[in-house]
């Protein structure tokens, strides 16, 4: 155990630094006093005595200083020592430094950023009091009777009052809220703003403190509080905003409070702008009263007691659902992450999957740079030598190195955490038109952490080989050989750096080219119909409290005006918008003696709605205004639920049974996608809208000029009501392509990742063959004056440089091979081992190559024999 | 920076742990105490170098082979004590063992014939 004695010693060393020092204050005192006191008695006069004691110390102040060293642990002046040396040995070498610091940067930064957004996303708790208290209740319900969202597994409001009644003994207090989009009142027509309905108490239970004003205390008062962001960017941060009236969905709300920053609701990525209390709205609006809301519980302490599953399971049996045919298994808490339960894994895999991306960026800048390092090992051999003969040890020497590479990888680590700063305030920019959504992630302490920690772990692993090298020296050969030549080990390190950099590259480029050639090939399919030239916007009716005459004349009104509008080819009605990655499914069934049910997708559209999106028509006729409530219901479907329901007969005039009515078919459409690019083919039915109702719906305006006619479509609304707002309001393929923002983030990210890693990789190649080129002048003239022709040397260069990166881009492949079957579900139906990608990616592979080896193959050729062999 | 005007012989490099430990066997002395002893005992041939007395006592204490502790010097002032450890006892011997081969070899050098 001495070492642990060294290390008591060095501490108490360094607290006892006071004591000691008084203690040697008083030594050399002493002595100077009794040195004077001998030179008086040898005669001299006092004050002389004194000057000549101190003169004999020798200068009170250098001994302090010398005394000190002595003192001072060794390990911390041996630190110093190293950071001397490796601030003298980088500023010798200031492009390598700046070289070594910026790539690392780049490694760090991509893995940070990412990282930052993971955590934002999985791992850092919301913004409220002791978030590890809250929770989540979920229940498991019979088949097909559960509702969920961003809120979670969401219940009617009325069985929300009676789970607060019940849970009082096991949870502090239990809140209710649901996601809404509110059509807010403003002067330019109504605006379509994201918000929630909450219980009473929200506020409370999440413990949150307003910024400006109060939060609702109780659930009955009409009153909204606005979020710190909302308020900046509408309201421009103005105080007097307390106590105006809002109207939204026509109620009129008064402002009551802000909520403090940064809290933006209670689900991840989601932004809610304003928040109204329930019962209020509800007093205002009795047909809310079925309102489903998620809950979230505040159970204080570590963990639900253990007991208290069975009694959540025992009261959601006793609270009577909002149908018989309902039945709970179970009722249980979940943590509250702000992500519901379902989506959580899918976010972790599409992160994992960008953050694995982002650390082969950082495996390929680290190599680089270890690279790098090998090579300043080479030149620095006689260095190693001469210290090593003088007696330092080799351990002390690793240190020494191993400080060197730490220093640069922290800098670069730190390079990484800025540009980690500017990715995520990118990101926090990114805004999808009609979605309310933003992604505050900006780095964390734990993410700090992480940059620092990863920079470090690089820095040793890829710090170590180098510095190990570089002191594996025979003293004697060094000093002799003059050092500057490469052994053939190191040539051999080197080259599998360079080559794992070439792998790792055509990992990230494969990657990249699969997500862009799998989005050519979905958007390459036809969809079933023309998107080009239509702009869709959203109309929801319900707040409006109309009923279905009303509603369904406010929607004919709209359609007319807007057709009316200048540019404007048709316009129809549909309740789901292709594409846009929603879809709604219903049970239908045939009417034979023993029918066939079937599961479908379905659609409630007008009789404009074939001819505004170019559907064509197989057999039959389209929807015709004649085919209203009071004529025989009928409906058109595709091919293939017409093959499935009647194989081999002509499915028109066929009957169809949905919900106990009776629908008669009359046309048959092609089939299409509906609700993805990937999809396979799948049954699709479509209603009219004359005889089917919907109070959501969909204007689709085929017509000249996006722009224009959603400007035309929002003022014709706010005409009609200044209270209904135009949601979603954009040109249809624009919608098509929300479905696929994970796939063109990812395609972009990966892609960019990897044109840096084959930029990396191509440097490295670069700097080996320079590098040996130059060793090997001597060899060359040798070669060159016993007559080796030009394409013997290019054979020899470029073979060696064709050797690295053949190995580097068969590894590359094969881990490209395997990485690409887990992107299956992601390349709308392209083959994971495409052809075009992995060939194309080996061309450029090889393409690069070649060019980082060329010049230094030319320098190979260029060697003048007398020269080279003159110079040594 | 003041010197001190080199009037002897400073003790020989290397051997002044050689010599404080030596001195100590006498008992526990103070570091002026030290200088002293030495010069007087080589009749004022070697002066020990005060610039390099004390940081060497603080190496061989902090090596263990001596120790130190306030005392009452003769004139009746606090001062630093130091005294020979077990350690330092057979560091002596050591020492003592390796210095009288090194002045064997040099008087081997020294008496060669011409």
């Amino acid at each position: 155990m001495s070492w642990l004695r060294g290390v008591r010693a060095r501490l108490s060393s360094l607290l006892r630094r006071r004591v000691a020092e008084t203690r040697m204050d008083e030594e050399i005192a002493f002595h100077i006093e009794r040195q004077t006191e001998k030179n008086i008695r040898q005669g001299m006069a006092p004050s002389e005595a004194r000057r000549r004691a101190l003169l004999q110390f020798g200068g009170v102040d250098r001994h302090r200083e010398e005394l000190r060293d002595v003192r001072r642990p060794r390990l911390l002046a041996e630190l110093r020592q190293d950071a001397g040396y490796t601030v003298r040995s980088l500023r010798a070498a200031p492009s390598f430094a700046v070289t070594a610091v910026v790539v690392i940067a780049l490694g760090v930064g991509a893995t940070t950023a990412l990282f930052s957004l993971a955590s934002a996303l999985l791992l850092r708790p919301l913004p409220v009091a002791s978030p590890d208290e809250l929770y989540m209740l979920q229940e498991i319900r019979s088949a097909g009777t559960s509702s969920s969202g961003p809120e979670g597994q969401r219940i009617p409001y009325a069985r929300y009052e009676a789970y607060r009644e019940g849970t009082r003994d096991m949870a502090q207090d239990l809140a209710a809220h649901a996601l809404r989009t509110f059509a807010l009142r403003t002067e330019a027509g109504a605006q379509p703003v994201p918000g929630a309905v909450t219980s009473g108490n929200y506020f409370e239970v999440l413990g949150l403190r307003p910024a400006l004003g109060r939060y609702y205390a109780t659930g009955d008062e009409p009153v909204a509080v606005l979020s710190h962001r909302f308020w900046r960017t509408h309201f421009n941060e103005d105080a007097g905003v307390i106590g105006r009236v809002v109207h939204l969905d026509g109620h009129a709300y008064t402002v009551v409070g802000v909520a403090a920053r940064p809290f933006d609701g209670s689900s991840v990525g989601l932004l809610t702008s304003v928040w109204v209390p329930f019962e209020a709205l509800r007093a205002m609006d009795p047909s809310v009263a079925d309102q489903r809301v998620g809950m979230i519980a505040r159970v204080p302490g570590n963990a639900p007691d253990p007991g208290t599953g069975a009694r959540l399971t025992a009261l959601a049996r006793q609270i009577p659902a909002e149908s018989p045919a309902v039945t709970i298994e179970r009722a249980y808490f979940t943590r509250l992450t702000g992500l519901p339960d379902g989506a959580r894994g899918g976010v972790m895999g599409f992160m994992g999957m960008l953050l694995a991306a982002a650390f082969l960026v950082l495996l390929i800048a680290a190599a680089n740079i270890a690279a790098l390092l090998l090579a300043r090992a080479v030149v620095r051999q006689r260095e190693m030598g001469l210290r090593m003969a003088l007696g330092a040890g080799r351990a002390r020497l690793v240190r020494q190195l191993l400080t060197e590479s730490m220093t640069l990888f922290l800098a670069g680590g730190v390079g990484g955490i800025l540009l980690a700063y500017l990715a995520t305030a990118y990101f926090a920019r990114i805004r999808i038109p009609g979605l309310p959504i933003a992604i505050e992630a900006a780095p964390d302490l734990r993410v700090l952490a992480f940059a620092l920690g990863v920079a470090a772990l690089t820095g040793i692993m890829f710090g170590l080989a180098p510095a190990l090298r570089a002191t594996r020296t025979d003293v004697a050969r060094a000093l002799r050989d003059g050092g500057a030549r490469g052994s053939t080990a190191q040539a051999r390190g080197r080259s599998i750096f360079v080559a794992a950099q070439l792998a790792f590259a055509t990992v990230l480029l494969i990657c990249a080219g699969l997500f862009v050639r799998g989005l050519q090939h979905g958007l390459s399919q036809d969809p079933g119909f023309h998107a080009n030239g239509v702009v869709v916007g959203s109309v929801d009716l319900e707040p409006q409290r109309m009923d279905e005459a009303a509603a369904r004349s406010f929607q004919a009104e709209l359609k007319a005006r807007v057709s009316a509008l200048p540019g404007v080819e048709s316009a129809a009605w549909a309740s789901t918008v292709l594409g846009s990655g929603n879809h709604t499914t219903t049970r239908v069934q045939t009417t034979a003696a023993e029918p066939e049910a079937a599961s479908v997708t379905m659609n409630i559209v007008d009789e404009g709605y074939l001819e505004t999106l170019r559907i064509p028509l197989l057999r039959g006729r389209g929807f015709r205004a004649a085919d209203d409530g009071s004529a025989t219901p009928v409906v058109i479907v595709n091919e293939r639920l017409a093959e499935r329901f009647w194989p081999g007969v002509d499915a028109l005039g066929q009957q169809i049974e949905r919900g106990g009515r009776v629908y008669e078919v009359i046309g048959v459409t092609p089939n299409g996608r509906y609700v993805e690019l990937n999809e396979e083919p799948h049954s699709f039915i479509l209603f009219a809208a004359a005889q089917e109702f919907s109070p959501q719906m969909s204007l689709h305006v085929r017509g000249r000029d996006d722009a224009a006619l959603i400007h035309g479509m929002r003022q014709e609304l706010q005409a009609m009501n200044p209270d209904v707002a135009l949601e979603f309001a954009m040109p249809l393929t624009r919608m098509m392509g929300l479905p696929l923002i994970p796939q063109r983030f990812a395609a972009s990210l990966i892609g960019a990742f990897g044109v840096l890693g084959l930029l990396l990789a191509g440097a490295g190649v670069y700097g080996m063959m320079s590098y040996q080129v130059a060793q090997r002048r001597r060899e060359f003239g040798v070669r060159i004056a016993l007559g080796a022709t030009a394409r013997h040397l290019l054979r020899l260069v470029l073979g060696h440089g064709a050797v690295i990166a053949g190995v580097g881009a068969f590894v590359g492949i094969a881990l490209a091979a395997g990485a690409a079957r887990l992107l299956t579900s992601m390349l709308f139906g392209l083959r994971p081992l495409d052809p075009v990608t992995f060939g194309g990616v080996a061309l450029t592979l090889a393409v690069v190559a070649l060019l980082a080896c060329w010049a230094p193959a030319r320098r190979a050729l260029r060697v003048d024999p007398v020269v080279s062999l003159r110079e040594e | 920076m003041i010197m001190p005007p080199p009037t002897q012989a400073d003790a020989l490099r290397g051997t002044l742990d050689l010599l404080v430990l030596k001195t100590l066997t006498l008992g526990p002395m103070h570091g002026w105490g030290i200088g002293e002893a030495i010069q007087q005992a080589t009749s004022g041939v070697l002066e020990v170098n005060q610039g390099s007395l004390y940081p060497a006592l603080q190496r061989m204490e902090h090596r263990g082979v001596i120790r130190s502790e306030w005392g009452v010097s003769e004139n009746g002032r606090r001062a630093r004590y130091y005294s020979l450890t077990a350690a330092g006892r057979r560091a002596l011997g050591a020492e003592l063992e390796s210095w009288r081969r090194l002045a064997a070899a040099v008087e081997m050098v020294l008496l060669q014939a011409p």
